[in-house]
């Protein structure tokens, strides 16, 4: 019971002492559940740099809590497992959910269920730090599954709104495919190497035959896909932003979708064996390029930004399947940062407009909202890639680590997708705080800067979006100690050139949004009318229209067809049976009552004729 | 002795009397085979009693015919109420319990 177990067990404390709150509804730990979640995560927070200045020393920490269950060759610990890759995970889990909790004190202030709001806050950031702690791939998986359960609570929060509860069905629903092929992958790793300690497995890894890793690999990729969002388990992230706006930032910077990434860098060894690297890249490139342009058509802010999650997960998605494991780790790193701040800032906003999503009736708030403005500029060139802000040395990282392995053609998505950024980016920014304001009286009245609980998040995250950029050489040395980074040598120059060519890109997609949106010299109607692209804007705009897809083939589909399957079973199996024994009956009864006759000579008839069998037996016998 | 006789003319009397219960549709006709039917009985008590020097089957006959003589006087009041219910002592007006 040392640290880790401290680390991973301080939220799940804050969960409890809440949770009962919650349920004893005791109106004094109401209004003082955040001191619990806050104190909880902030001591966590404290154990977990700590606990990275240790790894930093070149140690390695590994401990067991205690041994869950043992039968036959099985057996699994909970324990903490904390090598370079682990100790960065927990600090940025913890710094994000830390400064989540202060702003939830804000933003959450006049909701009704307060208490259970932090509770499940606690229980989110208990399950992913299990999940980044395990040893072992069934800790992985408990983490994994608790993660899905609480994304599952807190979207579903407001669960009176049914479009809340929807798609909180959803999250759960299309998370459950996922994990129902990494639970196979697990069994998998059981069945090849009869271990499912993460030491024993990796070792034997590099001895396994490719095809089967490539299964493993495969099969643990279902469950990453799912739960970090990439295509084609993708749709339910966008829907997850009937949350509260925290837990979107919760969800999208630290805890949930950056697990895939994870699990995927922390199983490497399994991963580099496999043929199934391209695989990975190629869901990356297609998730990235597809949700930036789809990122282009939205007008709600929350979805504009959950696009662009989607779209930034699949560059982490590509540098895995390039190799460049932590290339992809450090864009989850600096992702974290301006993520979280582009989505309390994207609160900040919403709440600031009584509740109005739409940035089409928004507009000219950066005088309003000097703070939140500045902060969310500042998210979004770190999130453009604008230099020298921490996006621009991540996300170059990932398109060079592309080119330098020869994967041309994610290369050029990748860039593409990069101007798409700026553009929808710019765009956002654009129509949400500068131009004509586009509101209305009621929210005029109501428009302030949201009180200090909710800037000060957004000042603190601010600065690491800055800044977290130049520690790529120091972060890339840590995280090479427990993961490696394939990276064919190239010249510098080639680096040098790829960097220029992407962030004139991005400063070029910035100032056509500029055009558009700032300067308004062309409207953005001319292009969306044009009969040409008309068809394709509807097409995007639809979300390629995935929705409606999986609703045709799996909810109208399947589901109907296995209703109409289900409802002929019972017709004619199930009723059949039953009506069958009633026909049955029935007609043994209308044989057999013929000889009733009601005459007692007829009885007597039977009981000579009984009489006679009785005697022919005992006789014959 | 042979008591292959007295088998004999017990089971004919019982095939006569099991012959006219079947047959026969009159009430009182079939009072009548009953009849026959018991005494068949009694035909091989007798010669049984007989055969094995005791009075036991004798004796037995007795209480055979002090049971068919009760049964023959419940029996009896039966049909005259059937009777006069039905006003016919023929089995086939009787076939109210019929399906």
């Amino acid at each position: 019971m040392g640290m880790t177990f401290w680390i991973a067990v301080l939220p799940l404390l804050s969960f409890l002492i809440a949770g009962l709150g919650v349920f004893f509804g005791i109106d004094s730990l109401k209004r003082r559940s955040h001191y619990f979640g806050l104190l909880a995560v902030g001591l966590s927070l404290f154990l977990s740099v700590e606990l990275l200045f240790e790894v930093m020393k070149g140690k390695v920490i590994s401990e067991s809590w205690f041994t869950w269950l043992v039968s036959g060759g099985l057996s699994a610990s909970f324990g903490g497992y904390v090598d370079s890759l682990t100790a960065v995970m927990l600090v940025v889990v913890n710094f994000v959910s830390f400064f989540v909790h202060l702003y939830s004190v804000g933003y959450m202030a006049e909701d009704p269920s307060y208490d259970r709001f932090f509770a499940y806050l606690g229980l989110f950031t208990f399950s992913m730090l299990v999940l980044v702690l395990s040893p072992n791939f069934l800790q992985l998986f408990f983490g994994w599954e608790a993660v899905g359960l609480s994304s599952y609570l807190l979207i579903g929060f407001w669960f009176k709104r049914k479009r809340a509860a929807d798609a909180a069905i959803k999250a759960f629903i299309m998370n459950r495919v996922g994990d129902f092929l990494f639970i196979l992958g697990v069994a998998a790793v059981f069945w090849l190497f009869g271990s499912l300690e993460f030491g024993e497995v990796f070792a034997k890894a590099s001895k396994a035959s490719a095809g089967a890793l490539s299964l493993i690999g495969l099969l643990l990729l279902g469950g990453a896909v799912g739960k970090s969002a990439q295509f084609p388990l993708h749709t339910w992230l966008a829907d997850a932003m009937e949350g509260p706006t925290p837990i979107s930032a919760l969800i999208h910077a630290a805890t949930m979708v950056a697990a895939g990434v994870f699990m995927v860098a922390r199983c490497w060894p399994i991963y580099d064996g496999s043929y199934i690297l391209p695989i990975v890249g190629v869901i990356g490139v297609i998730t990235a390029f597809g949700a930036a342009t789809i990122g282009l058509t939205q007008f709600d802010i929350k979805r504009v930004l959950a696009y662009s999650t989607l779209s930034q997960l699949g560059y982490m998605f590509a540098a895995l399947g390039a190799g460049a494991y932590v290339f992809a780790m450090f864009h989850l790193f600096t992702h974290a940062f301006f993520k979280a701040l582009l989505f309390l800032g994207s609160g900040s906003v919403i709440h600031a407009m009584s509740g109005e999503q739409d940035i089409r009736r928004m507009g000219g708030l950066f005088k309003y909202m000097k703070i939140t403005g500045t902060t969310f500029i500042i998210g979004t060139l770190a999130l453009v890639g604008i230099p020298p802000l921490a996006g621009f040395f991540s996300k170059d990282k990932i398109i060079f680590s592309t080119y330098a392995n020869g994967h041309f053609v994610w290369w050029f998505f990748l860039t593409l997708g990069a101007l798409l950024t700026a553009l929808y980016m710019g765009r956002l920014v654009f129509l949400v705080f500068f131009g004509r304001e586009r509101f209305g009286e009621r929210e005029r009245k109501h428009l302030h800067e949201s009180p200090a609980v909710m800037t000060v998040p957004l000042i603190v995250l601010s600065i690491p979006s800055i800044f977290a950029g130049f520690l790529e050489g120091w972060f890339t040395e840590f995280l090479k100690k427990s993961v490696p980074n394939h990276l064919h040598h190239t010249s510098h120059s080639l680096e040098i050139t790829l960097a220029a060519v992407t962030v004139s890109l991005a400063l070029l997609g910035l100032f056509v949004a500029a055009l558009f949106y700032y300067w308004n010299k062309i409207s953005p109607e001319v292009i969306t009318e044009n009969p040409f692209i008309r068809p394709l804007y509807t097409l995007v705009y639809n979300k390629y229209y995935f929705d409606e897809l999986y609703y045709y083939l799996f909810v109208r589909g399947v589901g109907f067809g296995l209703g109409k399957l289900s409802s002929l079973f019972d017709r004619f199996v199930i009723d059949g049976i039953v009506n069958g024994l009633a026909f049955i009956t029935r007609g043994l009864g209308e044989a057999v009552r013929l000889t009733q006759t009601g005459v007692v000579n007829a009885y007597a008839l039977y009981f000579a004729l009984g009489l006679i069998l009785v005697i022919a037996i005992i006789w014959l016998v | 002795m042979s008591i292959t006789g007295y088998v004999i003319l017990s089971a004919l009397l019982f095939s006569v009397g099991l012959f006219g219960l079947i047959v026969r549709r009159n009430v009182i006709s079939l009072f009548f085979s009953l009849e026959l039917l018991l005494n068949s009985a009694n035909v091989l008590f007798v010669g049984f009693s007989k055969l094995y020097g005791n009075y036991y089957g004798e004796l037995f006959v007795f209480f055979v015919l002090a049971v068919a003589a009760a049964e023959a006087a419940v029996g009896l009041a039966i049909v005259v109420a059937l009777y006069r219910l039905k006003g016919s002592v023929n089995t086939e007006d009787y076939s109210s319990l019929r399906w």
